[in-house]
This record gives C-alpha cells, structure tokens and sequence, in this order.
C-alpha cells in the first residue's frame, strides 16, 4: 500500500535495544531539508535530564537559538516517552511529552498525551525524535522499527483531519488485520491546526475491541499548529518488538510487586474514591459545582443550576462500560471514556456514526458550562471535532468562553462575527464557529483561532472593543488559556496556574483544596513551599513517561489515618512505589529527595530556556483580575455574603459600599496579596525577585552549565538579588 | 461549637462526623478526617461521635491529573 505514497527520502539506523529503560539514541529528522541521524545519549545527559521532557528540552535548547519564532524552521517539535514508558506492570506508563516553541506563548511549551506512540517509538530503536524543518508539500514521516527504516513519503491524503488521516495510515501500515494494527501509532493534528495557534497533536492506539482507532492528545500549546506548519500531515510509528519486558527492568520482580499493589488498590478501592473506571475524570463535574469551582460564563460563575444535565451519572450513562481503557497495556485505572455509537449531527461528518474519545473533565467544562451549554451531547460532538480538526479542547473552550462575553457585552456584534449570535449558551452557533475555524473561513474564524491574548489586540484594533476591559476577563496567562478550575478563591491556586513555566495548565499544581478548603496552607511561605514541591513532584512524572492520574486519584485504603494530612496529600505510599520502579528499571538508586532534586534540576533549566527566548521572567507572570476575584457586579451578587466576608477579612467594612467599590477594594487586596505569593515562591525557588534562577540555584542543582549561567548573568540584574 | 478546618461549627449533642460534612456540604469523596489529632477511618463517618470543643480537620485530599 506505501507504494501509493511517492518516496522522498529513505534512511536506514542501526537498531539499538531498550537497556534499563533507554535506547540510548535519539533520532533527528529534518523534513525540509530531508536529512536524518541518530544522535547518542550520554550518561551526563541521563544524570542532568533523565528523559522525556528533560531530554526534549536539552535537544530543543540544541537546536534553536533565541531569535527561534515558532514558524521558522528551526523550531522543532521533540517527543520523548522517558526511561519508564513502556512499562506494563505498574498503571500509567506509556505516557510521551512533546517539547517545541509554542506559538501562543512564544517559549518553551511541553504537553503530554497517552497512546502508544511513547513506547513504540522506543522499540522502534529511539528515546526520542527531533522534528525539523519545513517541507514543501504534505509529507508522512514513518518510522519503522521492523525495518529500521525511516522514511518521508509525499502525503496522498486530501483530508488530513485527525480521525481520518490516522485510521488510513494504520490500515496503510500494518497487514490490514485488527490485530496488526495495534502495532502501529501515528501522530496528527487536522486542518484546524493550519489556521489556529490552538492545534494539539493527536496521539493514536488501535482499540482491538471497537476496532476503531482511538485518539489521545497532546493537548496544550500548539503544537498540532506546528506540525501542520510544517507541512508534516502525519508521523507514524510501527514495531512488532512490543513486550511486557520491553524496557529490560533490572528488577521485573519489584514492577510486578508494585503493580500488583496498585491493582488491588484499584480494583478493591476505586468505585469509593473517584470512579475512574467508570465514570474517569468527569466525576469532577458536579464536585466542582458544589464547592464554586465550576468556570461557568467564562468565570465568572463557579456554580450553575443545570449542573445536572452535565452531572457525572449522566456521562456514565454515555460512556460504554465494561471494555477495559487500552490507552496503555496494564493500566487498570482506565480513565480513556469513550462513547461508542455516536451520530454526528453537524459538519463535514454529520450523519456518521463514531466512537467519541472522551470527554474528560476539563473538555466537559470547557465545551459545557464555561460557554454556558448544559447539553452533554453536544459536548461530545465538540470533543469529536475539536480532536478531528487538530483543535486543543482546554483552549477552545475558555477561548470560546472569552468570545462569549466580549458578545455579551457588546463589544463584538454579528457585524463582526460573520452573522453568528454568539451569547453564552448558542450552542449551534459556537459549534458552526468551530467549523468555521477548521477552514479559515472569515477573519473573525482566524482571530478567535490566535487565541486570547490575540484576540484582546484584535478585537480592540479591528472592532474598537475596550482593551483594558478586556484584560480584566481574558482569561490567560503567558498567551495560553487557563484549564477548567475557578482559581479567583484560592491564593495558592493563583500561584498553581499563574507562576508556572508555561501558563494556566492544570499540569503544575492544584492546591484549592488544600488551600482554601483544608486551610492547610495559611502563611504565604506555606503557600510558596506547596508551589516548590507540587509542580516539582509533577514535573518528575514528565521526565520518565508516567501519567500521574494514578499517583493521587487512587490512594490506599490507610493512607488517611496513617499520615498526617500534610504528608498524606503527598499520597506517600505511591512517591515510594515510584522511587522502586525507577530504580528497578534504570538500575539505580534514587530516593524520595532525588526524585525532586531530578525535576529541579529540568525545571529550572526549562525556566532558563524561557528566559533564554525573551520571556521568563516576572512581567511574563501575569494575572488577569477576574482570576483574583470577582471584576463585575453581577460576579459579586452572585455570593453576596461570601464576597463581603471576603472583603471583611481584607481589613475592610462593606458597609455603605456599592458593589462596584466592594470590587475594587477587594481586587486592590488581592494584588498586594498576589505580589506576596509572587515574592514567596521566587524565593522558595531560589529565583531572584525578577523570577531568575540564581546561579547559586544552578550550582545546588548541578545545572551550572556553562551555557545555562551564561544566559542567567546576561539577563541577572544586582537589584533583584535577595538581601539574605 | 466545635472548629472544623479553622472555623467554628455549632455542635449538638451526638453529633457525628458525617452530620459535619453534610454540614459544609463536603462532597469530594476522598476525605481525610482527623479529631484532636486522632484519625477516623472513612468507613466510621456515620457513627464516629464529636465532642463539643473539638478541634476536627477534614482534609480534602488532592486529585485530578
């Protein structure tokens, strides 16, 4: 069948075997240029970047310099699964992180998806692969790790949409059975990518029992956007190598001890805690709307009335049951929902009956009560579209949310919208708007695609929409779109989503409940000591290929009375489970302390990298208002009494106040408490009060790299240095 | 009165944890509760008596990916 693809270029690797987690080879391809290598990994690179997402940012720092805009060709996207991907014995491991310079955020960006691209592309002979340059035409790369061939075909496909594109390539590249085809992953984005900064990548794996192909997303940042930029319709892999020893554990014994552990946690524990398996992440749904935490209206709201339409028993229903997850070989917490069977109603695909990968939590809100749709089927068919077209869910949906309310208040009119009523809660209309941004169909299609922070430009320059109004609702910080948690009633929340390396994703930190609920965190150096340990503890499942549902949606049965609840939120029991298979892959012997100091070290240098690129540093931390508290009256009388006791506990009396100086006075607090937060965590980090990494931090770390400190003492200022 | 999680509480006689939590409308499945520095496992909610003056923390532990 490949014969139907015109052959460009064709390179063939000498394959290396999976030793203690690596292949201790990476892969370039230039798709411009046409060029490949093989690229050896050191026992330094090991030490200092472990893998995944630290190996993508060390090739990634290699390969761009700081002038890189996220179009040029220099830019790469890297994937890497890390030295436990693959790993079948213990849940959650077959996780891959893409690194590339975002076009939202114009830095460093890094997004993970499951599916079995990871741990193929490793026994397909690589820890990781560099995609760069820009080809003339489509082109399909493909690995193949039967062969140890790679290889660039001119694309024949017409529609490079993900659903379609993907299950051609896997009928394409295996021998057409059902079961041939789980050998095979392919990577995509879709045609939505091509006009919008919001395009994920697409990650497949072939579900034997739909036989169907399923898609799992590397959601956030943009990186389907430069995939299709690069003129690069699909990246597929294959391999037959696949086993359940795969990584060649120094100690398979103590995999399947911890794994056996998990599962019986899972199976005997999971119905009590978050119904993974039966319901996954959209348990969350109501919880969140019982503790104002829903983002209804573009958060505005944290609550809804219609919270039942969207309730977690409603999707249990949708989802079919019974059929285990597949996303990866031995993950029992399942959470990969799907619902089979469903008709499409609009677009290019209506009439056709699919199977819907989803939707979790965050695309249930973020296509549901954050544009004011309580409708669960037209959810799915934005999550069927959203993935189809290459689209990242989170961002469309607080993006859509964002135009939404700049319709509502009259700021844009049909006039500009191409004729599309766009209040909270037109549901036909936002999906047409969805379509429309698949084909670059008007301006106002391609605005909305730039995302947020573009819009408020645009909007503003093109419409003469109030700019600085704008900034108070626009909710986004660092150019990307905040995930799906009302954060204006927790101060270390701001810190979780605000004073991260890329922007409001939920991937750092989440700490409302231990702030603002538990009142765990009552100081602001408690505060900044949760934001040093959580994004660092979270940073480290990056680093090796594990997904970290598993870690805390699980817990053991003791782990409440047998911990005090500062330590039990660490779930300690699982950080021990993640230390031994570490070391019983790779041989060596970490400890709970090294599996920090192993994030730090990427963390931090990932920090620099930023700095690096024009950013990272503390005007690039930017807040918007309505993330702090409440910006209009209607915000604040919705929680009258609580709003007034927020204001209160600032040292200021409501009384004789009209909502809007209420709003003003608690807002003017909350900035002075949010520039304390700021202080604390850039110290905590050991950051200068610019938010750079000290030299000092470097050295602790063992990232004083000649380049690295360069970049700090260009940009290091003597004011910003802490006097102790 | 009672503190539950730094604030105060009315309390009634037998009082128990779970009328607390229905109290604060605690939904969240998984959470940890501890009474004057003591622990009480999740299956004796219903019938784990608070005395008045208690100091009890109910610790919503953290989830989500």
């Amino acid at each position: 069948m490949t014969k139907e693809m015109k052959l460009i270029a064709e390179w063939t690797y000498e394959p290396s075997d999976v030793v203690k987690g690596y292949t201790n080879q990476t892969l370039y391809v230039n798709v411009g240029k046409q060029e490949f290598a093989a690229k050896a990994v050191s026992e330094e690179m090991k030490l200092k970047f472990t893998g995944g997402r630290g190996f993508d940012l060390k090739l990634l720092w290699d390969a761009v310099n700081e002038k890189t805009k996220w179009n040029d060709p220099e830019n790469e996207i890297v994937i890497s699964g890390g030295p436990l991907c693959g790993i079948t014995q213990y849940p959650g491991a077959g996780k891959f992180y893409a690194a590339f310079i975002s076009p939202l955020t114009e830095q460093t960006y890094d997004s993970n998806a499951g599916g079995h691209f990871g741990p193929l592309l490793k026994v397909a002979g690589f820890d990781a692969i560099e995609l760069q340059g820009k080809a003339e035409k489509d082109v399909v790369v493909v690995i193949d790790g039967d062969a140890c061939k790679v290889q660039i075909f001119e694309s024949i496909f017409d529609d490079v949409n993900a659903y379609t594109i993907t299950e051609e390539l896997h009928e394409l590249f295996s021998d057409g059975s059902n079961d041939d085809k789980r050998y095979v992953s392919v990577l995509s984005a879709g045609k939505a990518a091509e006009f919008s900064y919001w395009g994920c990548i697409n990650s497949s794996f072939w579900d034997i029992r739909r036989k169907v192909a399923r898609l799992k997303q590397a959601g956030r940042g943009g990186g389907g956007t430069i995939l299709r930029d690069k003129k690069i319709a699909a990246v597929v892999v294959k391999s037959h190598k696949l086993s359940g020893d795969m990584n060649k554990a120094v100690d398979i014994k103590v995999l399947q001890d911890r794994g056996n552990k998990l599962h019986r946690e899972i199976h005997d524990l999971d119905a009590q805690q978050c119904r993974m398996r039966t319901v996954g992440t959209p348990h969350l749904n109501e919880i969140m709307n019982e503790y104002h935490l829903l983002p209804t209206h573009n958060y505005k709201f944290g609550a809804h009335k219609d919270i039942d339409k969207i309730h977690s028993n409603v999707y249990e229903k949708l989802f079919t049951q019974g059929i285990p997850d597949g996303c990866w070989y031995g993950c029992s917490l399942a959470c990969a929902k799907a619902v089979d069977n469903f008709t499409i109603q609009t677009g290019p695909c209506k009439g056709k009956v699919v199977t819907v990968d989803g939707p979790e939590y965050e695309t249930a809100v973020a296509l549901g009560s954050n544009v004011g749709v309580f409708d669960p089927y037209w959810t799915l068919e934005g999550n069927f579209y959203a993935d189809h077209y290459g689209l990242d869910t989170i961002s469309l949906g607080t993006g859509l949310a964002f135009v939404c309310e700049c319709y509502e208040r009259g700021y844009i009119t049909k006039e500009h919208t191409a004729g599309l009523d766009l209040n909270f809660g037109q549901a036909a209309n936002l999906m047409e708007l969805i379509h429309r941004m698949a084909l670059g169909k008007d301006e106002f299609a391609l605005a909305v695609g730039k995302g947020v922070r573009q819009m408020k430009k645009i909007f503003s320059e093109r419409y003469g929409a109030p700019y600085e109004e704008m900034e108070k609702f626009g909710m986004e910080g660092q150019g990307i779109e905040v995930s799906e948690y009302v954060p204006k009633e927790s101060i270390a929340q701001w810190g979780g989503f605000f004073l991260t390396l890329k922007g409001p994703q939920h991937d750092e930190a989440w700490l409302i409940f231990m702030d603002r609920v538990n009142k765990q965190l009552p100081t602001f150096e408690d505060k900044a000591e949760a934001l040093h340990y959580f994004p660092n503890f979270r940073t480290w499942f990056s680093l090796v290929g594990l997904c970290k549902l598993p870690w805390n949606d699980i817990e053991p049965a003791d782990n409440a009375t047998k911990y005090r609840p500062q330590d039990a939120a660490k779930v300690p029991e699982h950080v021990q489970n993640y230390v031994d298979i570490f070391n019983a892959v790779t041989g060596r012997n970490i400890d709970k302390e090294e599996l920090i100091l192993m994030a730090e070290r990427v963390y931090n240098f990932q920090r620099v990298f930023n700095l690096r690129m024009g950013k990272g540093t503390r005007k690039d931390h930017n807040i918007p208002l309505r993330a702090l508290g409440p910006v209009y009256a209607d915000e604040w009388e919705a929680r009258p009494e609580y709003y007034d006791n927020e204001l209160k506990s600032t040292g200021v009396d409501p009384a004789g106040l009209s909502v809007e100086e209420k709003i003003a006075k608690l807002q003017e607090a909350r900035l002075a408490q949010w520039d304390k937060l700021v202080d604390a965590v850039y110290k905590r980090r050991g950051w200068d009060r610019n938010g750079i990494p000290t030299v000092k931090k470097l050295k602790e770390l063992g990232m004083d790299l000649p380049e690295v400190v360069a970049v700090v003492e260009k940009h290091a200022r003597p004011e910003d240095q802490w006097e102790d | 009165m009672i503190t539950v999680n730094g604030e105060g509480l009315d309390w009634h006689e037998g009082m128990t944890v779970r009328d607390i939590i229905v109290a604060r409308k605690f939904t969240f499945p998984m959470l940890a509760v501890w009474i004057d520095d003591s622990p009480v496992p999740r299956d004796a909610f219903d019938e784990t008596v608070v005395p008045d003056g208690a100091t009890v923390q109910v610790i919503h532990m953290i989830s989500g990916g």
